[in-house]
């Protein structure tokens, strides 16, 4: 038992007091009267025999001490344990740095483990249990249960995972978990300090907050990018606590280093580029040494990205300016075919139609540039004398994006476009540029993704000068990307655990595509709408989905920022500020003050009903 | 015993009082209550006709033989009144404010003394403590006022007062029928009534004075006190509060209501008086109200 108050012992120094005030009180005053005929009732005689004296003198002197020291008591705010039975919720922390190793040899998850049997050795039988496991999602391992075992034994068989914890919501979760009006009981254990903020809205709860694990130094790899224009990857490292030292990034694929790369590190995040060459689809590891408390975080696997080379099918006749323009892009595979020898099924990612003939339009199916040309339109155009510029244009639209039409000098426009058009940029009322969709949508919004945009140059090149300005490159890659739906957003090597594995394929296939986790077991995925997806990939490796015929490759990283922070050690007792003084109505001394408050009242009516009785009255001097 | 004081100049105030008619009195020559009665007496007042059960020898047979009617001779009769007097003068009774008990009590004896003596009454007067003192008896006339007054403050104080066996020593030795007058608080453990019963029991006409003081009221007693008894030097220890003190002088009112109940109930007198009363307004007024005096 503590106190709160240990200074109110001092007023024990009352007790002699109230003695003394006691005896000076209860001193008699020798009378002579005339008879004692009407005073044989009353008190006791001198000379009489004294039964059970010494109590009855002490007596009411023992009530007032004991009053006196069940108020010095209560003032004293005893920390009595509480014996209302409990309900006790235990939030373990299974996080990625769990698994950080102390200098013990037990990791933070081990040592959680043992916090938490000793938590459950110390309560009373029947108190129920509740276990929570805080990783990406929360989740009730077991719900208010008495049986200390059947707890232990979940406990003991709780494992980390490769991912980032969610202690908010798992703290949440244990404060909505309530059985009747038992008290609850949260305890947290984790590495990470500051749950007792996540219950600061005054909830009735008590949340007590156990962190396991000490400060270690540690670096771990942070992000994994192809590098930009040179071969090779960039890896950025965060660290904390190895600030100066050296490490070393190795590539391998498969068993075979393929590229390595040192450098000092400096502030939390450290950048290193490795040059490697590896081959599309082909998955690596990448090493960081020095190896650390958290060896999770120094390895890294990743599968190198498919070239991201547009083909480009030019249906002409023969267009140099087009040619030339298209083979400037370095990501451009080009494929120059005459229009009576152009394959709508063949395989490209964007046609280009040049100068389009009578029934040409009509097999362009989607993922077009068409450049229509005078007489060929399907409807017939107009003319017009003077050069045109454009009078409006959507300057955010991807086509034109930094592209000024008014520059344009066009002498006519080609007319004849399809309906449904939606115009980009324009003359007057005439489109200059449009976009089309060949499922009958004008927006973009309402096109079929699958069978990307048809963009629509509403002149034939030889009617303007704008192969020869400098934006003609720009603007007819800007309509080569729209039309194919790529972005310029490079394919990540590697996601994050946690992250979703999602597969477009047929809902209505017989078998559905597999998974195979980095632990090896097969797992079928799951069916969400049109996809297919595979919700836990909490263990850090490469993931292979089989669908069809088709095997993919994901690589998955716990690439945490967090394991760049520094361990945040919990403030100690003594290190804390002292706790303002509970007081006598301190919710947690509710039941010490209750019972305080009752003992108190009956030694108050003890001493009042035996002053009433007279018993007190048989008292010696 | 403290003593007491007793102005010779106040006596006349109680030299038109006498004690009432009705009390029994005993034949005398020289008493001063003057009663018809036939053959008796030595002064002739008159004649009445003869009715049978009177003494033949009080025929006037001479007035017979002129009347031929038998007429007896009446003759006036002198008789005097015996008082005896018993004064408390035990302890119990050295209480007071601003007069002891005991001397108020002996103011009053001295006054009803005179009294009687004033009147040629026949006097016997006697103190008691733990026994009954000598008995100073008989006086007759105020020329004995000074020995009563100096018998009375020669009295000794007693430790205790045995009400019975002195009330049946003094009408042991004074015989006499008459008023016994009981000067006491009548604080006595063996109580009062064996005494009373016996005292009318020898034919005494009763005048119970009971003087009390407020000490007796249980004034000023409070608190944890140690009370000892004056005459029995018995204690106890006792807390009075005002509950404990009203129940106590609610038991003092019902014992002196029990003497009282039991004086009118045989037909004695009783007055009650306070040390802070003056004797003569107790002898001139109480007393007399009491149909004792007159």
């Amino acid at each position: 038992m503590t106190w709160a108050r240990p200074e109110a012992f001092w007023l024990l120094l009352l007790v002699p007091v109230l003695v003394v005030l006691f005896l000076h009180r209860r001193r008699t005053t020798p009378i002579t009267v005339p008879s004692l005929l009407f005073w044989q009732e009353y008190g006791r005689p001198v000379d009489g025999p004294p039964p059970a004296l010494a109590l009855h003198n002490l007596l009411n002197l023992l009530v007032q001490v004991v009053l006196l020291c069940l108020l010095i008591f209560a003032l004293a705010s005893p920390d009595m344990p509480q014996r209302r039975r409990e309900h006790l919720v235990l939030v373990v922390d299974t996080s990625a740095t769990m698994q950080t190793v102390s200098s013990d040899g037990r990791t933070r998850l081990q040592e959680a483990i043992g916090r938490g049997e000793d938590l459950l050795a110390g309560v009373p039988d029947d108190t129920l249990i509740t276990l929570v496991e805080a990783g990406i999602l929360p989740r009730v391992r077991l719900k208010a249960v008495p049986d200390k075992g059947a707890v232990r034994a979940v406990l003991s068989a709780l494992s980390a995972a490769d991912v980032d914890p969610d202690l908010h919501e798992a703290v949440r979760l244990a404060a909505s978990i309530r059985v009747g009006d038992w008290p609850t009981r949260i305890v947290c254990i984790s590495d990470f300090v500051g749950t007792e903020e996540l219950l600061a809205n005054g909830n009735s709860v008590t949340l007590v907050q156990e962190q396991v694990g000490v400060d270690s130094p540690n670096c771990g790899i942070v992000e994994l990018a192809p590098a930009d224009g040179q071969e090779g990857l960039n890896v950025t490292i965060g660290q904390h606590g190895l600030d100066g030292r050296r490490a070393t990034v190795e590539v391998l694929a498969g068993q075979q280093r393929v590229g390595s790369a040192t450098a000092e590190l400096k502030g939390p995040l450290t950048s290193v580029h490795v040059p490697a060459e590896l081959a599309a689809g082909a998955v690596f590891t990448v090493r960081l040494t020095p190896e650390d408390a958290l060896p999770l975080d120094n390895v890294a696997r990743g599968v190198w990205p498919a070239s991201d080379r547009v083909r480009v099918r030019l249906v002409t006749r023969g267009n140099p300016f087009l040619e030339q323009a298209i083979r400037a892009q370095p990501t451009a595979s080009l494929q120059v075919v005459r229009p009576e020898a152009w394959d709508p099924g063949a395989p490209a990612d964007v046609t280009v139609v040049d100068d389009t003939e009578p029934g040409l339009f009509e097999r362009i199916n989607g993922r077009a540039v068409v450049f229509m040309s005078q007489g060929n339109a399907p409807n017939q155009p107009g003319s017009t004398g003077a050069p045109l510029s454009a009078t409006y244009w959507s300057p955010d639209h991807p086509v034109l994006r930094d592209i000024d039409p008014s520059l344009w000098r066009v002498r006519r426009l080609a007319g004849g476009l399809p309906d449904g058009v939606e115009s980009l940029a324009g003359w007057q009322d005439q489109p200059l540029v449009c976009q089309w969709s060949p499922s009958g949508g004008a927006s973009s919004q309402s096109t079929d993704s699958s069978l990307g945009h048809v963009v629509i140059f509403n002149f034939d090149l030889a009617d303007t000068d704008l192969p020869l300005r400098p934006a003609f490159p720009i603007v007819l890659w800007n309509a080569i990307r729209y039309a194919s739906s790529l972005t310029s957003k490079t394919p990540p090597v590697a996601r994050r655990t946690s992250e979703v594995l999602e597969l477009r394929g047929e809902p209505a296939m017989a078998s559905p595509p597999t998974v195979e986790a980095p632990s090896g077991e097969s797992h079928p995925m799951l069916r969400q709408g049109d996809r297919w997806v595979w919700l836990d990939t909490t263990r850090q490796g490469v993931y292979m989905t089989r669908l069809g015929g088709t095997t993919r490759q994901v690589a998955m990283n716990w690439c945490s920022a967090r394991s760049s922070m520094p361990y945040v050690p919990m403030a100690r007792a003594a290190d804390e500020p002292a706790p303002p003084p509970p007081g006598l109505l301190a919710s947690q001394f509710a039941l010490p003050w209750q019972v305080l408050l009752g003992l108190t009242l009956a030694a108050g009516v003890l001493e009042w009903v035996l002053f009433q009785r007279r018993v007190l009255d048989m008292r010696q001097v | 015993m403290p003593p007491f004081e007793f102005q010779v100049n106040d006596l006349h105030r109680l030299r038109g009082l006498s004690f009432a008619a009705r009390i029994p009195a005993m034949v005398g020559v020289e008493g001063s209550r003057r009663v018809r009665r036939s053959g008796e007496g030595l002064e002739f007042m008159d004649f009445r006709p003869y009715v049978p059960g009177d003494d033949t020898r009080h025929i006037d047979w001479n007035l017979y033989g002129r009347m031929r009617q038998l007429f007896v001779r009446v003759f006036e009769m002198q008789k005097y009144l015996s008082i005896g007097m018993l004064v408390d003068t035990s302890r119990s009774m050295c209480f007071g404010e601003p007069v002891h008990k005991v001397a108020l009590a002996c103011q009053i004896a001295c006054g009803l003394g005179y009294v009687s003596l004033s009147r040629g009454e026949r006097l016997s007067l006697a103190t008691f403590g733990e026994s009954l003192q000598p008995v100073l008896s008989p006086l007759q006339g105020v020329k004995d006022l000074p020995r009563m007054i100096d018998y009375l403050q020669e009295s000794p104080a007693g430790p205790a007062s045995d009400l019975h066996e002195c009330v049946r020593q003094f009408c042991g030795q004074v015989r006499s029928r008459g008023l016994l007058v009981l000067l006491s608080d009548f604080l006595v453990p063996g109580g009062y009534e064996e005494a009373l019963r016996l005292a009318m029991a020898y034919g005494r006409k009763l005048l119970v004075v009971q003087v009390l003081d407020a000490v007796d009221w249980g004034e000023g007693l409070s608190g944890s006190v140690k009370i000892t008894d004056s005459e029995t030097g018995g204690g106890r220890y006792v807390y009075i509060d005002e509950q404990t003190l009203a129940r106590y002088r609610r038991r003092v009112e019902d014992y002196c209501e029990g003497l009282a109940a039991m004086c009118r109930t045989y037909g004695q007198y009783y007055v009650r008086v306070s040390t802070k009363d003056h004797y003569l307004e107790t002898v001139c007024h109480t007393i007399r109200s009491s149909l004792v005096l007159q």
